[in-house]
């Protein structure tokens, strides 16, 4: 998305399945102290620090933070507003929202990080065989790739559910074989420089073989830029999950999943807004904190490279 | 000659990517998992007879050779017939068609929205006072990290179930529409406001912008008539984002709202794995990106031709 970045976009994300971020210039760096190589922390950029703690501890080790099932069922609880006792209220069965949040987190994460893993990957041997080949083949890839970005991120995610059918392991299939195109792209752009570079050509004059010096030189000087991109990608993948979730084509409910949350929370939207807001609430705050610290990444490494 | 050499290579190649997307489009009916037979029939449940599967595969030509039905696929296509649907029993251009009213209007009037908004916002918050900056990339940077049916439900929220202004269904005229709308609008105004605003500051350190402050114009000329022209020009490239977003969106949006649309058919077509209607979505939606980005670079070939040198 792409990414889209998407996403994008990500989207959115999916739709908004592209990454979450497409705006190319970050913020100008303070001109004060240009040679202090460490920049201090912003309070923002502390807290997404420590809520992703949280967000990776939920994921890892969700009964170190609470220790109510998820999926325990009380009717006589049932649709209980926030409150002593259940601090994110409880849903339509009695369940433990807090609880629910949290064993929900690791889901949600998953499938972020496995989705754009899957985008990464194969646009990485995409863009490296485009960018490294002779021209008539560099052509075919790039063309090919044209005709999927010609298509929004989360269509192509829902024919790809349409071939294989719903649920978590496919939505995360879905979302990354949509983001494949736009990792190859950047992956083979990359690769251009990278191969017009002294050091590609000093190790290519020292009579080392192709495949040598494309993997330890060209692969990775060529994907550092697009792994920080890539870190901007997962909060798109995460929200584009959700959606599919939304869309009843993700994980289905009653497990404890973000999106499905918000999916069955949306029946209960006037009388029940906790359903709603609570999920949204996370949701939204992980995908800003992968954004924001995605974004420093990237005004960091730019920084290196031009000063 | 070298604008009208740059303008027949887009169109060959959206010519290309077309054909491109129709191929992938046969490929993904051809190589279906299961039975299109028995799908066209019901799914697996239906226990239709043998005469009846043998008279389907004979009908979508499902023995003859892949080459065979590949060409039958694109001399229909070139006819603008996209096949049938399997669930609907009707051609899925029609399926469509009786779809793509509502959202054509509500993707319009999005897209009009996020215009409205974006140059607003960029133009009275570029070179402002940080704090504001601050405050609005703020919120831009918020809205663009949103799921757009987020977007939704926190209108929803805020405007049907506690201000009450809008109602939650229903409606006459352009109510309904208010809502959605804003939605997929406010999910594009995130990212756009701040690439506009980028350019703006850009335009705004730009000698003819002091000249024309020498000259007495007040700011708010100076940045609508001057800034604004220069600025807008490199975010039109960012069409295909836009449409991107609106189509996928489009979606996401008219299920939370519960509108009628081709987002609607869509999401019934993949639950019931009624891959013609889907596919033929995808393979339009190619078309209207292509298109559209056709005539943007063409207009933006005309309108700035050192592009066609650089």
């Amino acid at each position: 998305m792409t990414s889209s970045h998407l996403v994008t976009v990500q989207s959115e994300g999916i739709a908004p399945a592209l990454p979450a971020d497409v705006s190319p210039l970050p913020a100008p760096a303070p001109a004060a102290r240009p040679n202090r190589r460490r920049r201090r922390l912003s309070p923002g950029l502390v807290l997404a620090i420590l809520f992703l703690g949280w967000v990776t501890v939920a994921s890892l080790a969700p009964q170190l933070l609470t220790s109510v099932d998820p999926l325990e069922v009380s009717p006589a609880n049932s649709f209980l507003p926030p409150g002593p006792g259940h601090i994110f209220g409880t849903d339509e069965s009695g369940s433990d929202v807090y609880s629910r949040i949290v064993h929900g987190t690791g889901t949600s994460l998953l499938i972020g990080l496995a989705a754009t893993a899957i985008g990464v990957v194969f646009g990485t041997i995409i863009g490296l065989i485009a960018g490294l080949s002779n021209r008539v083949v560099e052509s075919a890839v790039m063309r090919f790739l044209d005709v999927t970005l010609a298509v929004p991120e989360l269509l192509l995610a829902l024919v790809v559910i349409a071939l294989i059918g719903g649920g978590t392991l496919n939505a995360i299939l879905a979302i990354g074989a949509a983001g494949i195109a736009y990792y190859a792209r950047l992956v083979r752009a990359q690769t251009h420089i990278v191969r017009q570079s002294a050091y590609v050509e000093a190790a290519s004059t020292l009579g080392f073989s192709r495949l040598r010096v494309i993997v330890t030189h060209v692969l990775p000087n060529a994907i550092k830029p697009v792994l920080v991109l890539a870190t901007i990608g997962i909060g798109g993948a995460i929200g584009a999950g959700a959606s599919l979730s939304f869309l009843g084509l993700g994980t289905p409910p009653p497990a404890p999943e973000w999106g499905a949350m918000l999916s069955v929370g949306r029946n209960f939207i006037s009388n029940a807004p906790w359903l709603i807001l609570v999920p949204s609430a996370f949701l939204v705050a992980t995908v800003l904190a992968i954004t924001a610290i995605g974004r420093e990444l990237r005004r960091r490494s730019e920084g290196r490279v031009s000063r | 000659m070298t604008i009208l050499r740059r303008i027949s290579t887009r169109l060959l190649l959206g010519v290309f990517v077309l054909w491109g997307a129709a191929t992938l489009t046969f490929l993904a009916l051809y190589v279906t998992p299961g039975d299109t037979a028995l799908i066209i029939l019901g799914g697996p449940d239906a226990r239709p007879t043998a005469e009846a599967i043998a008279q389907v595969r004979q009908d979508y030509l499902l023995d003859e050779p892949f080459i065979v039905q590949y060409l039958h696929y694109f001399t229909q296509l070139l006819q603008g017939n996209l096949g049938e649907s399997y669930r609907l029993r009707m051609p899925v251009t029609d399926a469509i068609g009786q779809q793509v009213g509502p959202t054509a209007v509500l993707a319009g009037t999005a897209a009009a929205l996020a215009l409205v908004l974006t140059v607003a916002i960029a133009v009275l918050t570029a070179q402002r006072t940080p704090w504001l900056r601050a405050l609005v990339s703020g919120i831009e940077v918020v809205l663009a990290a949103t799921p757009s049916f987020i977007i939704g439900f926190a209108l929803l929220i805020v405007f049907s179930f506690t201000l009450r202004l809008v109602p939650v269904g229903g409606g006459d005229g352009l109510v309904p529409l208010i809502l959605p709308a804003f939605t997929l609008a406010l999910a594009l105004v995130g990212s756009l406001s701040q690439v506009l605003r980028n350019e703006l500051e850009d335009v705004l350190e730009q000698p003819f912008v002091l000249t024309a402050r020498a000259r007495g114009m007040r700011d708010l000329s100076v940045r609508v008539k001057h800034a604004l022209r220069h600025a807008i020009l490199p975010t039109i490239t960012m069409s295909g984002f836009v449409l991107a977003a609106l189509l996928g969106g489009s979606v996401i949006v008219e299920t939370l709202f519960s509108r009628q649309g081709v987002g609607g058919l869509m999401l019934s077509s993949v639950y019931n794995k009624d891959l013609p209607v889907v596919l033929g979505i995808v393979l339009i939606s190619a078309a209207v990106y292509v298109v559209v980005n056709l005539i943007v670079d063409i207009l933006y070939t005309l309108v700035d031709p050192r592009v066609v040198t650089s």
